[in-house]
């Protein structure tokens, strides 16, 4: 039963991995700026939830003031950020430096502001129950599950529906193009970076519920994102939800059988597979086609 | 004459090179001017500059009577100036209906102005392209999939739904056989009796002569002869460039 607890677990931080990934991938998918800072757009939400929480805020206003920040400090990559940067036409690692150098900013300024080591929310939600024999499940677990489906349901529909989500995909596939149809790409990233940073709000909150977080949990979340980015096949946002489940689930496995300070690093071993033997990934054909 | 859009002494060297010397033209609405010239003439430089794919180093451009150098590329497509390219841009994986449906989207954004009885308009102005360009049957397939005369037509499809009244077309009859070809000539008369001002780069001259009002022979960046297409293609130093045969 404990290998099954520990399986539980693993696909509950997959889901959550799944929603962060699929942001990332977004971003990067529509825009090809490799957001390295999506990370600290998690530990910021996160934070943010447990401030309003601590200040004795609606729950739902706490969800709502995290979402906001999620998307406002991605807006605001894009904007001083990816765009000068763009503009001046400097490089992947010009954008890679910049965005790495804000993360340690915001963990800097989190840790300052809410102080060093783990916060969490304590919340009923969090409380786990016996739901079979040696079998213990939170409700968060649920509503990570249900969380996790309805975002990228949601996300899909919106992709594939609306003219927004449509012309996303176009500057995914040729932002030259795009721009010869009359549409702006500067004000379709704003819309990608709203849309992906906004994902790991819920995925950051539902941490918040039961692992906690402390200010630096974004570089891990970041090194999940990117993994999963790669293993499900760049471009691919099913692939990136799918292929953060598996390393959740990775994750699980490991600790079945190994010590705990594994389980980063068999999102690793998973990742260096996919890198030898099919490096475009899950579902990466189609981006390599 | 109505011209709908109009060049004036455009320029632009890359490095050395001048690939455009002063170029003026005037596209009149309701007729097919042909860009005619040997490759390396200038013909898509001209329309990069008109553009805003690239800037011009001189000179001007007016879009019915408003100016429209200096823009961004989505700026002078939405102001109604609809390009296609040599190398037939896509969107490879998306379908057909997704590719046209793109050219209708009018803001990029979450709220899209009008609502649901505008969207309804602008899914009927795709369905019809796309009806026009007759590529119903293939709707929902992808665009990499497509056949080479079917993603040609794709790209027109998108230039119809986007309701410009300037099209700009680089090569849009290249590869495509004889039947693909007088259907695409049908699309070209049908639009210009609808009083769109089409400018057409083009090698074969069968379909120029079948298509344009009025030819502009382009040579090293330079328009050295404009007028009736007879009169130009009977023109022998005119024809000795085309064919490579200058002396």
């Amino acid at each position: 039963m404990l290998e099954l607890q520990l399986l539980l677990g693993g696909l509950q931080n997959g889901a959550l991995y799944a929603l962060t990934a699929a942001g990332f991938a977004l971003i990067f998918g529509a825009t090809k700026v490799f957001h390295v800072a999506h990370g600290a757009t998690f530990t910021l939400a996160g934070y943010v939830f447990i401030g309003a929480w601590n200040a004795g805020w609606h729950p739902v206003l706490g969800v709502l003031a995290a979402m906001a920040a999620a998307v406002a400090f991605g807006i605001a990559m894009e904007r001083f950020v990816y765009r000068p940067i763009g503009r001046h036409e400097g490089g992947f690692f010009t954008v890679f430096v910049a965005a790495f150098g804000v993360s340690i900013v915001v963990q800097n300024l989190i840790a300052m502001v809410a102080g060093r080591g783990f916060a969490n929310v304590d919340s009923p939600l969090s409380m786990a129950s016996e739901v079979l024999p040696e079998l213990f499940l939170a409700p968060v677990f649920w509503i990570s599950i249900v969380a996790a489906v309805a975002m990228f349901l949601a996300l899909t529909l919106f992709l594939s529906r609306h003219p927004a989500g449509v012309a996303l995909r176009a500057l995914a596939q040729n932002a030259d193009l795009l721009r010869a149809y009359g549409l702006s790409s500067s004000k379709l990233s704003i819309l990608a970076f709203a849309l992906g940073s906004v994902l790991a709000a819920p995925a950051a909150i539902l941490t918040a519920m039961t692992s906690g977080i402390n200010e630096a949990v974004g570089n891990h979340v970041m090194l999940i994102s990117m993994a999963a980015t790669i293993v499900g096949g760049v471009g691919s946002l099913r692939g990136a939800a799918l292929a953060g489940l598996l390393l959740g689930v990775a994750e699980a496995v490991v600790l079945t059988v190994l010590d705990t300070q594994w389980a980063e690093g068999a999102s690793f071993m998973v990742l260096f597979a996919f890198i030898l033997f099919r490096p475009s990934g899950m579902f990466g054909a189609a981006v390599a086609r | 004459m109505t011209i709908a859009l109009s060049c004036q002494g455009l320029a632009r060297s890359f490095g050395g090179v001048q690939a455009v010397k002063g170029v003026s033209l005037s596209l009149p609405a309701g007729q097919v001017t042909a860009l005619v010239g040997p490759n390396g003439a200038g013909k898509t430089t001209v329309f990069n500059l008109i553009t805003g794919n690239l800037r011009a180093d001189e000179g001007s451009a007016t879009l019915h009577g408003k100016p429209i150098m200096g823009l961004k590329p989505w700026q002078v497509a939405r102001a109604g100036v609809a390009r296609s390219f040599q190398d037939l841009r896509l969107f490879q994986h998306m379908s057909v209906r997704d590719n046209v449906l793109a050219a209708t989207e009018p803001a990029g954004w979450f709220w899209q102005p009008g609502g649901a009885s505008a969207r309804r308009e602008r899914e009927a102005k795709a369905d019809a392209a796309i009806q026009a360009a007759g590529l119903s049957a293939v709707a929902d397939a992808r665009a990499v999939d497509l056949a080479y005369a079917e993603r040609k037509f794709l790209s027109m499809a998108r230039i119809l739904a986007a309701e410009a009244n300037v099209w700009l077309l680089d090569e849009p009859a290249s590869g495509l056989d004889l039947s693909s070809r007088e259907r695409f000539q049908g699309l070209l008369h049908h639009a210009r009796a609808q009083g769109v001002a089409i400018c057409l780069i083009e090698h074969n001259l069968d379909v120029v002569m079948a298509l344009a009002d009025r030819i502009a022979f382009l040579d090293r960046g330079q328009v050295l002869a404009e007028g009736e297409p007879q009169a130009i293609m009977r023109d022998p130093k005119l024809a000795a460039i085309y064919f490579g045969d200058r002396q």
